[in-house]
């Protein structure tokens, strides 16, 4: 592996796990779903042209790992209507529902949450989350508009949205 | 934007981050990343290997056949042209190696004329992946191909363009090209992993969903202007090889398994135990039926054939090496390229001829530290190396 590669993945390793658990919603899971990818990334590393700042093209080698990954082992997901878990009584009301939050999008398809994740968290536009995902605009849009519309309705059902 | 909009980019940014379980995961993932290499390395060996393997000799479209498409072949810098005539590396026992080529894919020798590459155009005006012949004058125009495209395989008169993608849907695609680069055809499947070829004449053989319970291994066949395929499965397989002589095997973790070919299709035959790694064709004048193999320890010269016989008379040449061996290139002159990937010295070596039948045969040249993702045979003399970086150099260590 090129050494400016590993020198990245080890010191962005938690981030990247953290970035996986978002999109798979399992931590365990996200190792490996990460893993996966930087080993496709490794296998491409001559063609990435940013290699002093691969951030974006590791980013989106995980949003398409995790997709594959999830059509791959759709037959074996299931969707829970009810959010499995309370959430702990000691954390303040504002961690509980971030918490909360981030497991009812763990619910959603891996393709909204990954639209979800693209544009909330790296801040994308949706014609960068288009680029990314390798789609249409038009598709990103209502991909966006079903997931939170989706998150909202699981929110106030588990009792937090007004 | 919307209250929970917010919400959401607040939670998100706030998922606190907690331990990975695995503290440092670049030695996994170089583990898997030579794994891959090393099948994608014994492909092309094998492919490299058959130069003289002929079985059913194909007839493929031509210009006039209305199937035959010409892809685009506007010509577009290389991706990286050669700045420098060679290379710094550490050689002993011989020259050093010449820098040839910067940023390929793969690399397959071919039975007649100068070997294939296939490599990303990412900074010409059209991009795209192509293939091209590693021809001595660079830069080049190359031959756009349908995707995905991950090695390039050469018949005789069909070249064969390989290629799984597995990152946003499962999708694998074979094309056959004329040697002109006019696109004979293509086919697609889905939910299948292609990780592993070989090519006997203008047949192709690729190993689908490799290292798994449900491994099959198709043969493609150009049969007026469209791809016959025929399957066997071979749960379990590893690998596919083809001797110089045509036979095409299939490596387990166990055993070999003989494909017999037909012209109705292919079955398996044979099976013998065997627990190495096919890791290169046999192509010398003696190993016409046999393979390269690495069994743990040492490179044995291998005839599965006759393995049912015994094992004494099914192994020619073996030779202790200084670690894992991933890759053996039989040398035009009979001698024994290697590509060592690990243990205390890894690098490629070079063994003649005469060294090979020795007690302990001797490497003639050892490049140290060089790690290959294929090797083949050069027609100008030596091998061309493809680096794990996709830098292609030609080194030529015999006298």
């Amino acid at each position: 592996m090129d050494a400016r590669l590993a020198d990245y993945v080890r010191g962005q390793w938690p981030s990247l796990v953290r970035y996986g658990t978002l999109l798979c919603g399992d931590a365990v899971e996200a190792e490996e779903l990460v893993q996966s990818a930087l080993v496709r990334v490794a296998l491409r590393w001559p063609f990435v042209r940013d290699k002093d700042d691969p951030s974006g093209y590791v980013k989106r080698a995980i949003v398409h790992a995790n997709i594959s990954n999830w059509r791959r082992i759709r037959s074996r997901e299931v969707s829970s209507e009810a959010l499995p878990e309370q959430p702990i009584a000691d954390r303040s009301d504002e961690v509980a529902d971030h918490d909360r939050l981030r497991r009812a999008l763990a619910t959603l398809p891996p393709r909204q949450r990954a639209v979800l994740v693209l544009r909330y968290l790296d801040d994308l536009s949706e014609e960068q989350t288009a680029d990314v995902l390798g789609c249409s605009v038009g598709t990103v849009k209502s991909q966006s508009h079903k997931a939170l519309a989706k998150l909202r309705v699981l929110y106030a059902e588990d009792g937090v949205m007004q | 934007m919307s209250d929970l909009e917010q919400m959401l980019r607040d939670a998100l940014h706030e998922t606190p981050t907690s331990a990975p379980r695995s503290a440092d995961p670049v030695p996994a993932i170089q583990r898997r990343v030579r794994r891959l290499r090393l099948a994608a390395g014994v492909s092309l060996g094998a492919a490299a290997a058959v130069v003289a393997a002929v079985v059913v000799p194909m007839s493929v479209g031509t210009s006039g056949n209305a199937r035959v498409q010409i892809l685009n072949t506007t010509p577009t810098p290389t991706p990286t042209p050669s700045p420098t005539p060679s290379p710094s590396a550490n050689v002993t026992g011989g020259p050093q190696p010449q820098l040839v080529w910067m940023g390929a894919d793969w690399v397959a020798s071919a039975p007649s004329g100068m070997p294939w590459m296939l490599y990303d155009d990412g900074s010409g005006p059209d991009g795209g992946t192509r293939i091209a012949r590693l021809t001595p004058a660079l830069p080049q125009d190359g031959v756009k191909v349908l995707l995905p495209a991950g090695r390039v395989v050469a018949g005789k008169t069909v070249v064969w363009v390989v290629g799984s993608n597995d990152s946003s849907t499962i999708s694998s695609r074979v094309s056959a090209l004329t040697t002109r680069g006019a696109l004979i055809a293509t086919t697609t499947s889905r939910d299948a992993l292609l990780t592993a070829t070989a090519v006997v004449g203008d047949d192709l053989y690729v190993l689908r969903n490799g290292n798994s319970a449900s491994a099959e291994i198709d043969r493609m066949r150009v049969v007026g202007g469209t791809i016959q395929t025929a399957t066997v499965a071979v749960p379990g397989a590893e690998n596919v090889a083809a001797t110089a002589h045509g036979d095409v095997w299939a490596q387990t973790s166990t055993k070999l398994v003989r494909i017999a070919s037909t012209n109705t299709g292919i079955s398996t035959s044979t099976s013998v135990e065997w627990t190495g790694d096919i890791i290169g064709t046999d192509t010398s004048s003696g190993g016409q039926d046999g393979f390269w193999t690495w069994d743990g320890s040492r490179v044995v010269q291998l005839t599965p054939s006759l393995l049912t016989t015994g094992a004494s008379v099914a192994q020619g040449d073996r030779l202790l090496v200084p670690g894992h061996a991933a890759i053996a290139v039989t040398a035009p002159g009979g001698g024994l390229y290697l590509s060592i990937v690990e243990g205390d010295a890894p690098g490629i070596y070079y063994y003649p001829a005469d060294q090979l039948g020795a007690g302990q045969p001797q490497p003639g040249a050892i490049w140290h530290d060089a790690t290959a993702a294929t090797i083949c045979v050069d027609p100008r003399g030596g091998v061309d190396v493809t680096s794990a970086d996709g830098i292609i150099s030609r080194w030529d260590p015999a006298p």
